[in-house]
């Protein structure tokens, strides 16, 4: 079912398994189906994030219910499958880079895994500029990475170095992508009326949507919660 | 760096002792050694040790029985291990930590009253150290054998994203995002 997804409109999103995960376990993924209404292009997935969130859970007891609501979701093309010959490669590169910026003593940190770099590759080889994914440290790498650096330091002491080069080509070859989270998903669907149904609830069933999509798993705070539902009550 | 022969002598020590307090550092040392080191030998001990630190604090532990028991093959399989690596044994030892990690999970496999248990716990508490230490999520899955949902739950429920990740505000986020729709 792979699909060499030619077409794909610039406006598209490549999905990474984290926020699928945290919108099938919570219940969400109607909306992705209702935000694809109004948008150019799709909600995009590679042939291992289907492996990684839909082939494998199906046989797993604790996890089969997000599987098979996800496999609808792909059969009623909610989501595309979406592919490119040149991810393979690009996904190596992403890995080989991201993992020299970092090191402890002279011992490289790995931090990023391929499922991840695969997700920045597929975008960057389908020129799609959006990215979705609520695990924390590959959004951060991509738009704060100094950040992330002084977060290590603050983990592993006097002992980490940065490769300012190493740094400065993942940031060329990220260019340009807009990283967002499940959580943003839901806070747009309430500003179109998702939530509506709830009537005088409304805005605390956004809310309650919120905190829900983040014991979950996706990597919002609850200031950033609060800052959100402040706007809204 | 911390050594698995270092890890292997403190983790027989604070057993000996039966100090929880020991048996966690040496379960943080080496998940800590997993991550950086990507030195694998360091999981089976760090599980083993944070295992050792639960069943330690539960009464029934303290039946003479199990205790003995444990004393027995815990604490041997450990000397062993200390004597495999001294002599350079590096496969012999994987097998016998490995061993070792059995036979201290079926202790409280033996009166398991919960779906998940003991070791599924240890490989998710360790999943969790590294993913706040800054690995990414499918990272920490592959290092830990943890399943990444249920990392996702676990962190999701800490106040790690609280901590370190707020890279924009809300708002420049959401800017972007309404175009899309």
């Amino acid at each position: 079912m792979s699909g060499d997804y030619s077409d794909s409109h610039s406006n598209s999103v490549v999905c990474d398994a984290s926020s699928l995960i945290s919108l099938a376990e919570t219940c969400f993924l109607p909306v992705i189906h209702e935000l694809s209404q109004g948008m150019r292009g799709h909600f995009l997935i590679s042939d291992e994030v289907k492996r990684e969130c839909i082939d494998r859970p199906l046989g797993m007891r604790s996890h089969s219910l997000t599987a098979v609501r996800l496999d609808a979701a792909l059969r009623n093309g909610w989501i595309r499958l979406a592919g490119s010959a040149d991810t393979e490669a690009e996904a190596g590169e992403f890995v080989a880079v991201a993992n020299e910026i970092f090191r402890v003593g002279r011992k490289p940190l790995r931090i990023l895994h391929r499922g991840e770099a695969e997700i920045l590759a597929l975008a960057k080889s389908l020129g799609v500029g959006n990215v979705l994914i609520d695990e924390r440290t590959t959004r951060v790498l991509v738009e704060s990475p100094a950040m992330l650096g002084q977060h290590f330091r603050e983990e592993f002491g006097s002992r980490i170095s940065v490769d300012s080069g190493r740094m400065r080509e993942f940031g060329r070859m990220t260019a340009g992508m807009n990283i967002f989270r499940s959580s943003e998903l839901l806070m747009v669907a309430y500003e179109k009326g998702f939530f509506r149904g709830f009537e005088d609830m409304e805005a605390k069933a956004a809310e309650a949507g919120l905190y829900s999509i983040k014991f979950a798993g996706c990597s919002i705070s609850f200031e950033e919660i609060e800052e959100f539902c402040r706007g809204i009550r | 760096m911390y050594e698995l022969i270092d890890a292997v002598e403190e983790l027989r020590s604070a057993f000996r002792k039966e100090s929880v307090g020991r048996l966690r550092d040496v379960s943080r040392r080496c998940a800590d050694e997993l991550g950086v080191g990507e030195e694998v030998d360091m999981l089976p001990l760090s599980i083993t040790a944070y295992v050792l630190s639960k069943i330690i604090q539960k009464s029934r532990y303290w039946d003479k029985g199990t205790r003995t028991r444990l004393a027995k093959s815990v604490g041997g399989g450990l000397d062993r291990c200390a004597e495999l690596l001294h002599g350079g044994k590096h496969e012999e030892f994987r097998m016998e930590i490995g061993r070792v990690m059995r036979d201290t999970i079926e202790v409280d496999d033996r009166k398991n009253r919960y779906v998940t248990g003991l070791l599924a716990k240890a490989k998710l508490k360790i999943a969790g150290r590294l993913y706040a230490q800054g690995f990414s999520l499918s990272r920490v899955s592959e290092l830990t054998g943890a399943d990444k949902r249920e990392v996702m739950e676990y962190v999701g429920k800490t106040l790690m994203s609280d901590l370190v990740g707020k890279t924009k505000t809300v708002n420049e986020r959401l800017e972007h995002v309404r175009r899309l729709f």
